[in-house]
C-alpha cells in the first residue's frame, strides 16, 4: 500500500479544487484551503496599502482582508459587479478573503495531468502550481501558499519587523 | 493515548499546584501546628505526583513520592516541622521547578540532584520524641541534622542503617575497616552559593580541601561530573580523616562561595543498639526570619503555636470553585459570533420601530435583555482573577528578605479582583520588577530603619482593586522613599534634563524621570534589580496593555506604584469620526478635545500649518490628506478639529465631523495585515462594516516629509 518511491507519492492522489472565473480565465485553488464562498458586502478601505489589498470586511464577526486576486497576478483590474464573490482561504496563519468575478464548481484534478505553466503573465508564474485540460478547458491551479507570502510581503514584512518590531496579537 | 496532546493541560496544572504548594508551604512556616494546612500540602504533592506518574515522568514522580513520605510523617505526628524541613521542602519545590522547565522547553525532565532525595530522607529518619515501641520496621533513628544556627544541639550521626544504602559494597568495606581503625569517616553535604559563577572551579577547590584532609571514599556527583559542571548547587563528598567535625566545617565554611555544608560523621552502631538521640533541634525560626503573609484568606487563621481544629480552616482553605478549561480561541469565535448577534439585534429594533409594530417590539426588547446579560457573561469569562499572578510572589519575596538580611511583611489584598486573561498574564514580570525595586532600593536594612525610628521589620503592600472602568494595582513599601534631589543630579548627569529645568520641576515631576530609558540611582549594579533597566520596561510594559503607571513618594516615608488598567484589554471607549466618507476612530483617551477653528485663524509656521491654542501653538494635520481621500470640494468657513496628545506632544486634527463616543470592541487586524502600520486595529460598527481605529502616534510621526514642529512658547 506505501509507495517507497517518494517522487511518484504526491501524484497518486487527485486533488478536489474550486474554480474560479479571473476575467474569462479559468483558475483553480484546492478545497482544503477553502472556508466558504460569500457574496461581497462593504469594503472598508485601508490607506496607504498594496493596491491589490482592497481592505477589510466584516465576516461573521471576523475582520478579514480582502485580496484582489487579478491585481495580485498581474491582470488588469475591473470594478465589482454583481457576480462577483469573495473565497474566503485559509492558509495558516493567514485569513484571507479572495475577490474573485465567479466562483463556479468543485473538481478533480488528477495530478498526474498536471502540467508547469506556460508563460499567462510575467507576474503571475510564480504563483502557479500548474495547468491542466479537463474537457478543453484550460484550467491554472494556484499555489495559494505563494499567492498569500510572496516575496513582495515578506520582504515588507522583514523590513517593517525590523525596525519597529511587532506585538503578536491574542488571536484572529 | 497520545500524551503530548495533555502536555499542556499537564503542565498548566502542574504549575498551578505548585504555586498553590509554595503558598501552602509558607502558610506552614508560620504555622507548623496547623493540619489544615499540611492535608493541603499533602493533597497537592500527591496530584503532583499522579499526574506526573500518569505521564511518564519518572524523576518528578519519584521526588513527589519522596516529599509524600515526608510529608506523611508530618501528617501522622511523627515529626515537627523546623527550619531545616522547611529548607528541604522549599528545596525540593526549587528541584521539581527546575525538572519541570525542563519538560515546559525541552519535552523532558532535568535530572534531580540526588541530594533532594538525601536531605527529604533525612527528615523522616528521626521522630521528635522517643517512642521505641511504635516505630515500623523501615523507621530510622538518626536524629536529623542540626541547623546551622542552633548551636547547643548534640552532633548527629548517621547510622549504619541509614548510611549504608548510600554506598557500593566496596566503598561500604572501606568504611567499616576505617571506622575499625578508629578513624572518624563524614559525609559532607556542601551547598554552594546560588551566585556562583565557576562552580565547577569552586567545587575543585572544595574537593582539593577535602582530599587534603584525609582519603575520599565518594563524591556525588562524581568528580568527573563535578569538574563538567554536571551539577546545580550540592554535592555530597565522603572522606575518611582524623580530623574533628569542627575543625573540618570550619575548614570549608572559610572557602568562598560555599553557602552551607553539612558534616555527618558515620558510625557502626545500628539502631537496636543505641538509645534514640532525642536531641531535636527546636523548631528554631532564626532571628531574622521574615514574616510572610501569603494572602488574606490566611489572616484569620495564622495564630502562633495553636493547633486549629480542622472543620473551619479547611472550609476557608480549600474553597472548591468549580471550574472548566476552555480553549482560548473557541471563545474568541464564541466572542466574534455573539457581537455580530448584537449587531443584528439593534437592526431588529430600528426594524420594530420603522414597522410599528408592537408585538415585534416586545420580542425585540425581550430579546434585548436577554442578549445584554449574555453580553456582560461572554465578557466576564475572559476575566481572571489576578490572584493567579499575584501568588508567586510570597516566595520569591521570602527568599529575597533572606538574601538581603532584611525584615519585611509582605501582604497582598484584592487577589480575588479580576482581569482580562491575557493582561493578567503580562502582569507578572513588571510586577516583579516593582516588588524587586522595593526590595532593594526601597526598603532600608533593619539597622537602618531603627536609626530612622522605624520599626525594624517594613511593609510591603502589593494590592489591587476595582474602581469604574479600571483595575488598579499598587505596590507600596514604607522604605526610604525617592530621594528627589538625587534623581535630579542623576538626570542633569545623563543629560536627561537641563539644570534650568530640573530646578524648576515639581518633585512629583522629577519622579517621572524614573521611567526614562537608562536611569539608574543605584552605584553599584545590584544584582536583584540589575542596571535599573527596570522601571522603563516596565512603563512600556504597562502602556502596552492600555495601563498607565504613576509613582507616588515621600522622602522617607515611602513609595507607592499605582498601575492603572483598562477593565478589558478589548474594549475601549473611542470617538467614532469622519473624515470624507470614511468612518474612523480613536482612542477617547488619547483626544484632549474637540474645537472648531475659523478657517482664517490657521497659520503657517515655516511650512507648516499650525493653530493658537490657548497661546499654545499647534501642528495641524489635515485628515483627508493623511488618510489618502480627496480635499473638500467646498470651502468651508469652520474646521473640526480633534486636539490629539501623545506624551508630552500636541497636535489638531482636522476631519470632517463627529459622529459619536462609545464603547467599541478592539478586533485584530490578523497576521496577513501584520505589517499595515498606523492602526491599532478595527471596531465593528452598529450597521456591520467595519471602521479603522487609527494608532494615535502616527499622527506624531514624520510622514511623507512633512516635519512637525517643537512646541513654540508664544506669549499671547
Amino acid at each position: 500500500m506505501f509507495d517507497t518511491n517518494l517522487e511518484h507519492q504526491s501524484f497518486s492522489e487527485p486533488r478536489q479544487v474550486i474554480l474560479f472565473r479571473l476575467a474569462e480565465e479559468l483558475y483553480a485553488v484546492d478545497v482544503k484551503h477553502v472556508q466558504s464562498i460569500e457574496r461581497i458586502g462593504s469594503i472598508t478601505r485601508i490607506p496607504d496599502a498594496p493596491p491589490y489589498l482592497k481592505g477589510v470586511i466584516n465576516l461573521r464577526g471576523v475582520v478579514t482582508p480582502v485580496v484582489d486576486l487579478r491585481l495580485k497576478l498581474g491582470l488588469t483590474a475591473e470594478a465589482l459587479h454583481d457576480g462577483s464573490r469573495l473565497i474566503i482561504v485559509h492558509v495558516p496563519p493567514y485569513n484571507v478573503a479572495l475577490i474573485v468575478d465567479s466562483a463556479d464548481e468543485v473538481l478533480e484534478i488528477d495530478a498526474d495531468r498536471l502540467q508547469p505553466a506556460p508563460d499567462i503573465g510575467a507576474n503571475s508564474v510564480p504563483y502557479i502550481e500548474g495547468v491542466v485540460d479537463i474537457d478543453g478547458r484550460l484550467i491554472v491551479l494556484l499555489d495559494l501558499t505563494k499567492v498569500l507570502k510572496d516575496s513582495e510581503t515578506a520582504l515588507l514584512e522583514e523590513a517593517v519587523d525590523e525596525a519597529h518590531p511587532v506585538k503578536e496579537e491574542p488571536s484572529i | 493515548m497520545n500524551l503530548e496532546d495533555y502536555l499542556g493541560m499537564f503542565l498548566e496544572e502542574s504549575e498551578e499546584n505548585m504555586a498553590l504548594l509554595n503558598n501552602q508551604l509558607l502558610a506552614l512556616e508560620n504555622n507548623p501546628d496547623d493540619p489544615a494546612i499540611i492535608q493541603e500540602i499533602f493533597r497537592a504533592a500527591h496530584t503532583l505526583k499522579g499526574m506526573a506518574a500518569t505521564m511518564g515522568f519518572q524523576h518528578m514522580a519519584e521526588l513527589t513520592h519522596a516529599m509524600e513520605n515526608a510529608l506523611d510523617w508530618i501528617r501522622q505526628g511523627r515529626a515537627r516541622v523546623d527550619a531545616q524541613w522547611m529548607d528541604t521542602l522549599f528545596a525540593s519545590m526549587d528541584a521539581l521547578s527546575h525538572t519541570l522547565q525542563g519538560i515546559a522547553q525541552e519535552g523532558q525532565e532535568h535530572p534531580i540532584p540526588p541530594d533532594i532525595f538525601n536531605r527529604l530522607k533525612q527528615l523522616i529518619s528521626s521522630p521528635s520524641e522517643p517512642r521505641p515501641n511504635t516505630l515500623s520496621s523501615i523507621e530510622k533513628q538518626s536524629p536529623p541534622a542540626a541547623d546551622d544556627s542552633s548551636s547547643s544541639a548534640m552532633q548527629p550521626v548517621l547510622l549504619y542503617d541509614h548510611w549504608q544504602e548510600l554506598y557500593d559494597t566496596y566503598q561500604e568495606a572501606i568504611i567499616q575497616d576505617a571506622l575499625k581503625q578508629g578513624l572518624s569517616v563524614y559525609r559532607i553535604e556542601i551547598e554552594l552559593d546560588r551566585r556562583t559563577l565557576l562552580k565547577a572551579a569552586r567545587a575543585y577547590i572544595v574537593y582539593q580541601t577535602i582530599s587534603d584532609m584525609g582519603e575520599i571514599v565518594q563524591a556525588q556527583p562524581s568528580i568527573d561530573d563535578l569538574e563538567a559542571e554536571r551539577f546545580d548547587f550540592n554535592f555530597v563528598i565522603t572522606v575518611l580523616t582524623e580530623k574533628t567535625i569542627e575543625a573540618v566545617q570550619t575548614e570549608l565554611s572559610r572557602i568562598s562561595e560555599v553557602a552551607q555544608v553539612h558534616v555527618y560523621p558515620l558510625v557502626i552502631e545500628r539502631k537496636e543498639m543505641i538509645e534514640p538521640l532525642t536531641q531535636h533541634s527546636a523548631a528554631s525560626t532564626s532571628v531574622d526570619f521574615p514574616s510572610v503573609q501569603p494572602s488574606d484568606h490566611g489572616k484569620d487563621m495564622a495564630k502562633e503555636g495553636s493547633v486549629q481544629s480542622v472543620a473551619p480552616s479547611a472550609a476557608h482553605r480549600t474553597h472548591h470553585v468549580k471550574t472548566l478549561r476552555v480553549d482560548a480561541d473557541r471563545l474568541e469565535t464564541l466572542m466574534n459570533l455573539f457581537s455580530e448577534l448584537v449587531i443584528d439585534r439593534g437592526r431588529l429594533h430600528l426594524l420594530a420601530e420603522e414597522l410599528a409594530a408592537p408585538q415585534l417590539r416586545e420580542v425585540v426588547e425581550r430579546m434585548s435583555r436577554t442578549t445584554s446579560d449574555m453580553q456582560d457573561l461572554i465578557l466576564s469569562i475572559r476575566m481572571v482573577s489576578v490572584e493567579t499572578v499575584l501568588n508567586r510572589f510570597p516566595r520569591m519575596v521570602r527568599d529575597t528578605l533572606r538574601e538581603l538580611g532584611k525584615k519585611v511583611d509582605f501582604v497582598i489584598e484584592g487577589a480575588e479582583t479580576e482581569l482580562d486573561r491575557t493582561v493578567v498574564d503580562e502582569l507578572g514580570d513588571p510586577l516583579m520588577h516593582l516588588i524587586r525595586n522595593a526590595l532593594d532600593h526601597g526598603l532600608e536594612k533593619p539597622e537602618d530603619r531603627l536609626k530612622s525610628q522605624k520599626p525594624e521589620t517594613g511593609k510591603l503592600r502589593l494590592s489591587a482593586y476595582r474602581s469604574g472602568h479600571h483595575v488598579y494595582i499598587e505596590v507600596q513599601d514604607d522604605g526610604a522613599g525617592i530621594d528627589a534631589e538625587k534623581v535630579r543630579l542623576k538626570a542633569i548627569q545623563r543629560g536627561l534634563l537641563s539644570e534650568d529645568k530640573a530646578a524648576r520641576m515639581s518633585d512629583q515631576d522629577v519622579y517621572q524621570v524614573l521611567f526614562l530609558p537608562g536611569f539608574s540611582t543605584r552605584e553599584t549594579v545590584s544584582e536583584l534589580s540589575g542596571r535599573g533597566v527596570g522601571l522603563d520596561v516596565v512603563k512600556t510594559k504597562i502602556e502596552s496593555l492600555g495601563g498607565r503607571i504613576s509613582i507616588h513618594s515621600k522622602r522617607g516615608s515611602g513609595t507607592l506604584f499605582r498601575i492603572q488598567l483598562p477593565l478589558s484589554l478589548s474594549i475601549l471607549t473611542a470617538m467614532l469620526f469622519k473624515v470624507g466618507e470614511e468612518t474612523y476612530a480613536l482612542p477617547l483617551g488619547d483626544i484632549l478635545e474637540a474645537v472648531t477653528l475659523p478657517v482664517q485663524e490657521i497659520k503657517t509656521v515655516g511650512k507648516q500649518p499650525a493653530f493658537n491654542l490657548r497661546g499654545r501653538i499647534l501642528p495641524l494635520v489635515d485628515g483627508r490628506r493623511f488618510l489618502g481621500i480627496e480635499p473638500k470640494a467646498d470651502e468651508a468657513s469652520h474646521l473640526t478639529v480633534l486636539v490629539l496628545r501623545n506624551g508630552e506632544a500636541r497636535l489638531g486634527l482636522i476631519i470632517d465631523r463627529i459622529l459619536s463616543q462609545q464603547e467599541i470592541v478592539l478586533k485584530g487586524l490578523g497576521h496577513y495585515l501584520k505589517h499595515i502600520r498606523g492602526f491599532s486595529g478595527a471596531t465593528i460598527l452598529g450597521d456591520g462594516r467595519v471602521a479603522l481605529v487609527i494608532d494615535t502616534r502616527s499622527f506624531f510621526e514624520k510622514k511623507q516629509g512633512w516635519s512637525y514642529l517643537e512646541e513654540v512658547e508664544v506669549h499671547v
